[in-house]
């Protein structure tokens, strides 16, 4: 007898009811949303449920003995096969998003959920009242009409079924309601002979027999004939990869030498075709769902033979494999074989692993070179554009809607798992990509964005403060309330303004009134903020966003303003001296007496210095490093050319000192390689210029020869990059007068018996000492002077976009603890608390996205070990205590 | 059998319910599940805890101790395994008392277990060496998959033999 029971009825549970509970609840989480989850409970979803109860009941009397053999079997065929024409001609499968169904595909789920119990059903029938005997005329019987039902539907189909055929269109005709009806019963009718056929096979052991014929056959012509087939027509994925190719081939040789009389040669074999199974198994498993189309497919010529091929091909290699391994044990030992067929049986998922981990850390590798280097590294590193192609092609295949009528041209279910693990389950934003493509392949893209930003209110803006003198931690709390009023006749406008501050001031507690409410701003993360600010100025709803963009430029957005409407919002400004800024060229001026002007130490080595104090520095003459900064890319030709004449110009002594720096994707420190098709890194090789220079004992003096179309600042505009250059020390090589300065006049700050040069420039400084200051853990307790070594922090920061992302939750966690903007939060008001919690999602969403893949070292997630590891196990202990409460049963 | 059908189902059904639940769970309605764990791991670790909103229980030093690491994957589990053990479905009052008193035993387990866990996890990072050779986040899942699996191999070995005392007697 079979060696497996399928047929026992309570194994219905694992064959019908979880995969169907599933089945449901990935139905329910595809419409998961921000706005709650919004499935619609449909004539489906009822169905779908009663049917649940009914053969759990039906399971429970069939367990029993309660109810006859044949109704538990044959109710599943009749209701899913109804349940399947409800679902694919109901709505549901183009109402889940896009978003959900290009990780999932929603219209081979159901098949892969579903179909596995009504093969159970059949094979359940099979056995109950047709068991089959296994002789030859009765297989052939049954492969005979396995056949012919097909044809004998097909004439059915072109002959009587249009006899039906009404004055009514649509699919509501009686004639396409018969046909359906007619095409359903001769599928089952199909498969219950095919499933006897291969059974009654199994039965007389007659597959043994002809092994040789249908190996040649099933192991080595039919999926050689699918892969060429699948070629040219990509109906159910790709398949069209070499170690694909090699595994069919070796496994079809394995199993020819296990037919072998020589042991050895059944080792070989026995091996070969272990390495060869995963693709087998593969093979059966994508093609499960897909067999009931064999049917149809059996009228092209025998095409569905093809289909069937990975079902037969399994059974086969079980056959051979399962009867040759006691004849190899008895030479060779089982231990040893299991061990030996197990390395053999992880080779090609190993390949596969490795493949996709070598395509995620690469990925990662180019990430971090796009946006998150690490300036202290200046290694050059010459990336391999092929691999980098082929990777970035797969987001947009992931991307796109999965569907039986368009496959995509990938691998099926495997691709699911590189999607996975590569691309952190496609995670990689299109801007991410557009910055990736624009870096290594030079093209000039724009992420595609659908926000349309309101229109710009023409507006007027009054202020009144109020200044507070905190005593205790000796500095000036000023709330700026601002009147908004707008000016057109025109409503639904947005009030937009830049303003200035000075580092030395920071901004908390900011509000904006809604319909007579105060509503303070939640301080969030920067990315989840703007995106909600966006999706709700597109929805035409309240809310107000107030954020850095850069150094000390800020940003204040509020929406919307109807005609010659007056808003009222503000902020909370820290300060120790006068302040003076404009919004919307409303000149603002706070004057309070200034405070005792010190130099603070905000922790170890680091410094606040104010203006007053930098007026008393004495100057000082710093010395000079001289850059050449080339553009080593196709585009760059002619300014590389410019370079070596102007360099050939030089004094030996100057040519000696300067620093040449060849900039592809990567920056090559003096030696130049050979050109390459991608943009010109000009943040990378600015901001490690700028970081050698940080602890300013010398200046750099930069002239770049690039063109300005072919540059790539990343994040930054070319003013954000240039900012820190701010003594004509950063020089385009059209304007530079072939001159190089000996030394340039900065302010002295003299510490720990050294002498560091600062910026002469009526600002206040921040400046650290030891490039690797972090946050003092324990704060002043001064809000003040706390806030001021937040802004440090992010300065530090700034300079390296490796310490920059491995720091970024620090940054945000203290923002959000002392409520004070910075470089990474912004200040939001939202109308509703349906909004905040919108926020808050998607902001947990970022952040999980941002640090628990791919974060530094600095953040550490104590997550849970994986719930199907734990699952797994629990089910190893209670299958143990159901086998010995089984075998102490019998024993009684 | 009959017995062992309907305690399969029941864990089955639990499981499900509760994986349900816990997956709609917000961090915040989490914050009371995870309190108990905190005074214990900064007893041991020395860092110091505090709960943001948008984060969790958050230390100085980065350690972010949030939903993924409540422990209520192992709770369930944990539950799950003692009703199919120790449940004896006999009146519905006692059985529900029953399960009452297994989720509060659960829940314990889970506190020392998940403590347990984060607990070495964080000491295991500090040791700087093993960082080159294993990934520090691969390091974490193992050590925590260990811990969890010696648990529960423990409750089960237990619970068996009483288990087993009680058929016998």
């Amino acid at each position: 007898m079979l060696p497996f029971k399928l047929h026992k009825s309570a194994r219905y549970i694992f064959s019908l009811i979880l995969p169907q509970l599933f089945l449901g609840w990935l139905f329910y989480t595809a419409f998961n949303s921000p706005e709650g989850n919004l499935f619609n409970f449909t004539t489906i979803a009822i169905y779908w449920g009663i049917l649940i109860l009914l053969f759990s009941v039906l399971i429970v009397l069939e367990v029993n003995q309660l109810s006859k053999a044949w109704i538990l079997p044959v109710a599943i065929i009749v209701c899913y096969t109804i349940f399947f024409f409800i679902l694919y001609e109901s709505n549901i499968l183009n109402q889940i998003p896009r978003i959900r169904s290009s990780s999932i595909n929603y219209e081979i789920i159901p098949l892969y959920l579903t179909v596995p119990a009504m093969f159970h059903a059949i094979i359940d029938l099979i056995f109950k009242y047709f068991k089959p005997n296994g002789s030859k005329a009765e297989n052939i019987q049954n492969f005979a009409l396995s056949v012919i039902i097909p044809l004998f539907l097909y004439i059915i189909g072109t002959i009587l079924i249009p006899m039906f055929n009404g004055s009514s269109g649509g699919f509501l005709r009686l004639d396409v309601f018969v046909m359906k009806v007619a095409l359903c019963i001769a599928i089952t009718t199909f498969l219950f002979f095919f499933f006897r056929f291969i059974l009654g096979n199994l039965v007389g052991k007659n597959l043994q027999k002809h092994s040789p014929l249908l190996l040649i056959i099933f192991g080595f012509v039919l999926p050689y004939v699918g892969l060429i087939l699948s070629l040219q027509f990509n109906y159910f994925g790709s398949f069209n990869y070499p170690l694909i190719h090699i595994a069919i081939a070796v496994n079809a040789v394995g199993l020819g030498l296990l037919l072998n009389k020589d042991i050895f040669l059944k080792l070989i074999g026995f091996l070969l075709a272990s390495i060869g199974l995963p693709v087998v198994i593969y093979f059966f498993i994508v093609f499960l769902p897909y067999i009931p189309l064999s049917f149809v497919a059996l009228l092209f010529l025998g095409a569905g033979l093809l289909l069937l091929t990975p079902v037969v091909l399994m059974i086969l290699q079980y056959q051979i494999m399962s009867r040759q391994f006691p004849i190899i044990c008895q030479k060779y030992g089982k231990k040893k074989l299991i061990i030996w067929s197990f390395v053999c049986i992880s080779i090609l998922p190993i390949c596969f692993v490795g493949f996709c981990m070598d395509h995620r850390n690469y990925l990662n590798e180019v990430i971090t070179e796009t946006d998150q280097f690490d300036v202290s590294d200046r290694n050059y590193r010459d990336y391999d554009i092929e691999k980098l192609q082929y990777i970035l092609e797969q987001i947009p295949k992931g991307k796109s809607k999965f569907s039986i009528r368009q496959a995509r041209n990938r691998l099926p279910l495997l691709s699911i798992f590189y999607d996975w693990y590569v691309f952190d389950n496609l995670q990689v934003s299109t801007q991410k990509t557009t910055e990736i493509k624009r870096l290594f392949f030079g093209q000039k893209l724009f992420a595609w964005n659908n926000y349309n930003p309101p229109q710009k209110a023409n507006s007027t803006l009054t202020y009144t403060y109020n200044t507070e003198y905190v005593a205790k931690d000796d500095f000036y709390k000023t709330q700026v309330d601002l009147s908004i009023t707008n000016l057109d006749d025109r409503d639904m406008r947005e009030f937009q303004s830049e303003f200035t501050l000075p580092k030395d001031v920071l901004i908390t507690d900011y509000y904006l009134d809604i319909e007579g409410r105060r509503t303070y701003g939640i301080l969030a993360e920067k990315k989840a903020a703007n995106w909600i600010y966006n999706r709700i100025t597109a929805r035409r709803r309240d809310p107000g966003i107030l954020q850095y963009l850069y150094d000390g430029v800020l940003s204040l957005k509020i929406f919307p303003f109807g005609k010659k409407e007056t808003r009222t919002s503000g902020f909370t400004l820290y300060h120790r001296t006068p302040i003076h800024f404009s919004i919307n060229d409303t000149p603002i001026a706070i004057e309070v007496k200034p405070l005792a002007q010190n130099i603070v130490e905000l922790s170890a080595n680091s410094f606040y210095i104010p203006t007053a104090v930098k007026e008393s520095l004495p100057k000082a003459s710093a010395p000079v490093d001289y850059y050449f900064v080339v553009d080593n890319t196709t585009s760059g030709a002619e300014f590389r050319k410019q370079f070596e004449e102007d360099f050939r110009g030089l004094s030996p002594e100057n040519q000696k000192k300067a620093n040449v720096l060849y900039v592809d994707v990567a920056v090559n420190w003096g030696t130049p390689t050979h050109p390459k098709k991608s943009a010109f890194n000009y943040q990378k090789a600015i901001k490690q210029i700028q970081y050698l220079h940080r602890d300013q004992k010398r200046i750099p003096y930069i002239i770049v020869y690039a063109p300005y179309k072919n540059r790539f600042n990343g994040k930054y505009l070319s003013m954000e990059l240039e900012k820190a250059f701010s003594y004509d020390n950063l020089v385009e090589c059209s304007h530079w007068n072939k001159k190089l300065p000996e030394t340039m006049e900065l302010l002295a700050f003299p510490r720990n018996e050294e002498t560091y040069f600062i910026r002469n420039n009526g600002q206040p400084s921040l400046i650290s000492l030891n490039e690797t200051a972090t946050l003092d853990r324990d704060f002043s307790g001064n809000p003040f002077l706390n806030a001021l070594q937040l802004r440090l922090f992010h300065d530090l920061n700034d300079l390296n976009p490796k310490r920059k992302k491995d720091h970024w939750i620090r940054a945000l966690r203290e923002s959000f603890t002392q409520n004070i903007l910075t470089h990474s939060t912004t200040f939001i008001s939202l109308e509703t608390k349906a909004q905040e919690t919108r926020l808050r999602n998607l902001q947990k969403d970022i952040m999980d996205e941002d640090y628990t893949e791919k974060a530094g070292t600095e953040t550490r997630r104590m997550s849970e070990p994986y719930f199907w590891l734990l699952l797994l196990f629990v089910i190893f202990m209670v299958r143990k205590q159901i086998v010995r409460n089984q075998k102490s049963t019998f024993q009684i | 059998m009959k017995k062992i059908t309907l305690k399969l189902g029941f864990s089955i059904g639990l499981i499900i319910v509760l994986k349900v639940l816990y997956s709609i769970t917000s961090l915040a309605m989490l914050k009371w599940f995870l309190y108990p764990m905190i005074p214990a791991i900064e007893l041991f670790t020395n860092h110091s805890f505090q709960w943001i909103d948008a984060l969790g229980f958050s230390s100085p030093t980065g350690i972010i101790i949030e939903k993924s690491c409540a422990g209520g994957n192992f709770f369930i589990i944990c539950f799950a395994l003692l009703c199919f053990k120790l449940l004896k479905f006999q009146g519905i009052t006692k059985t529900f008392l029953h399960i009452i008193f297994l989720g509060i035993c659960s829940y314990f387990i889970m506190i020392i277990a998940n403590t347990a866990r984060i607990i070495s996890a964080i000491k295991l990072a500090d040791l700087e060496w093993t960082h080159a050779l294993i990934d520090p986040k691969t390091a974490h899942l193992a050590l925590g998959s260990i811990l969890y699996i010696f648990t529960l191999l423990f409750i089960n070995h237990f619970i068996s033999s009483k288990y087993v005392t009680i058929q016998t007697t």
